[in-house]
């Protein structure tokens, strides 16, 4: 005995002793290890089956266990306040690297009621710890996934916000109905509006000078005489020519006109014809649309 | 039949284990969800800024193909903008459809083709009318003018002018489609 604290030391003379060859059992863990090492002792103890022995087994290097037992009777008697019952040391005949304190008789079901009873609230404030434990991470995550969901919903709010700015769309229609409007109004605007070098900018190529119909229609007159008396019958223009038709007041008049019209940007004059209908003196006049020198 | 301690232990680890797992997974997809709104705002941004982009280009094609009804209204406008008395405005005829070749985007675009006729028509509304018509009809041009003197000389000269006019039109719209029909 030791202090408050019950440590019993029998004589090792006492005991059950055995050195175990275990090389030959199957590698096992466990219940069934010390089922299988039980039998083993079993053979060498003097006539008492292993189930009136309690022993503890301890490993030695070379596939041998150390066997050290009590009977059952011996090992349930003593005192609940001992917390340790040991061998004074190792018998003379065996000689194992092992101290005699580890061999503690009062194990496994044989162990203590106060040692029992602290594993027992031990085990129940580890698993309470980890009760607690996983709840504070699930909460945690629950939380963290709540705040997502909530970025996720802004997010979303955000730009529908955004489109309906853009298409005035209906405020009730999905998000992903006011963005497929979006695209579609995108994909429309990038196939209707000009960009320099676009598919939109290559279509017509190879008619460049059609649709200036107008613009011709500027420069002509623009460029048209001031300064003789020319009345206009009519101005045809298409993609190539512009055919003038004026009535001149004299047949000089023709030099004026033909001069001034000569001058129109982008068209060439060629020559014009005069005829005298009557009283009219009329001038037809055909300009070409110049080539361009950089043209293709 | 009790079980041992140990077994109660994995069986709880095991348990908690899964619990942890499932809420893990469930905020992982939460930031899929996150990423996905977030990729989509940018995308949407992009977008827009492709509109904005766009929208500030001349336009060059029609959206859909114009019924003859609605040149007329477009010619109405055009009058009404350059200050000329609508009554001048004789009437649209179609003059065909035309395919264009492919562009190489696969869009089917197509050409429609149209004349304009304006009546007792003086030089400066000539002018008016075409410089209002040009602003407005950036997808239409003019492809032929015939000017012919009616009545009147000088700044009182009156004349009708027919003017041709084309624009490329996008072929696959479903406006397009419908008015084809119709």
């Amino acid at each position: 005995m030791s202090g408050a604290r019950m440590d019993l030391r029998w004589p090792a003379d006492r005991f059950y002793w055995a050195v175990l060859d275990t090389s030959r059992l199957p590698a096992t863990t466990g219940a069934r290890r010390t089922a299988q090492l039980g039998y083993l002792f079993e053979s060498v103890l003097p006539g008492v089956p292993i189930e009136a022995v309690h022993a503890v087994y301890e490993r030695l290097p070379g596939d041998r266990v150390l066997a050290c037992g009590l009977p059952v009777e011996t090992v349930a008697a003593i005192n609940g306040t001992t917390m340790t019952l040991a061998p004074e040391a190792l018998p003379d005949f065996i000689e194992a690297p092992v101290s005699a304190e580890r061999l503690n008789l009062l194990s496994g079901a044989y162990a203590p009621a106060g040692v029992r009873r602290a594993r027992r609230v031990t085990l129940v404030l580890a698993a309470l710890s980890l009760v607690v434990v996983s709840a504070l991470v699930v909460t945690g995550l629950e939380r963290r996934r709540a705040a997502l969901l909530e970025h996720a919903a802004a997010l979303e709010a955000g730009r529908r916000e955004v489109i309906l700015e853009v298409t005035g769309g209906s405020s009730t229609a999905a998000t992903a109905q006011l963005a497929l409007q979006l695209e579609g109004r995108r994909r429309l605007l990038e196939r209707t509006r000009t960009i320099p070098g676009g598919a939109s900018a290559s279509i017509g190529a190879g008619d460049s000078q059609r649709g200036d119909a107008d613009h011709a229609l500027e420069r002509l007159i623009a460029a048209w005489p001031t300064s003789a008396t020319v009345r206009c019958r009519s101005i045809e223009i298409d993609e190539s020519t512009i055919s003038v038709v004026v009535l001149l007041n004299a047949m000089a008049d023709e030099e004026v006109v033909r001069d001034a019209l000569a001058e129109t940007p982008g068209w060439t004059l060629t020559q014009p014809t005069v005829e005298r209908r009557g009283a009219e003196i009329i001038a037809t006049l055909r300009l070409e649309r110049a080539v361009e020198e950089n043209a293709p | 039949m009790t079980m041992r301690p140990s077994i109660l232990v994995v069986l709880l680890v095991a348990v908690l284990g899964f619990g942890v797992m499932v809420e893990a997974r469930r905020v992982a997809a939460a930031e899929a969800e996150v990423a996905r709104q977030l990729s989509a705002l940018i995308g949407t941004r992009e977008t827009i800024a492709s509109i904005e982009r766009h929208e500030g280009l001349r336009q060059t094609v029609e959206e859909r193909r114009h019924p003859e009804n609605d040149l007329g209204e477009r010619v109405l406008d055009a009058l009404a903008s350059a200050d000329v008395d609508e009554a001048r405005f004789q009437g649209v005829s179609a003059l065909g459809d035309q395919t264009l070749p492919d562009a190489g985007d696969r869009i089917e675009r197509r050409r429609q083709l149209a004349s304009m006729s304006l009546d007792q028509m003086t030089v400066a509304e000539v002018g008016r009318f075409l410089a209002a018509w040009r602003g407005a009809n950036t997808a239409w041009h003019a492809d032929g003018l015939d000017v012919r003197h009616t009545t009147g000389a000088g700044s009182a000269a009156r004349f009708t002018m027919t003017m041709r006019v084309s624009a490329i039109y996008i072929a696959g719209s479903s406006d397009s489609n419908a008015e084809a029909g119709s």
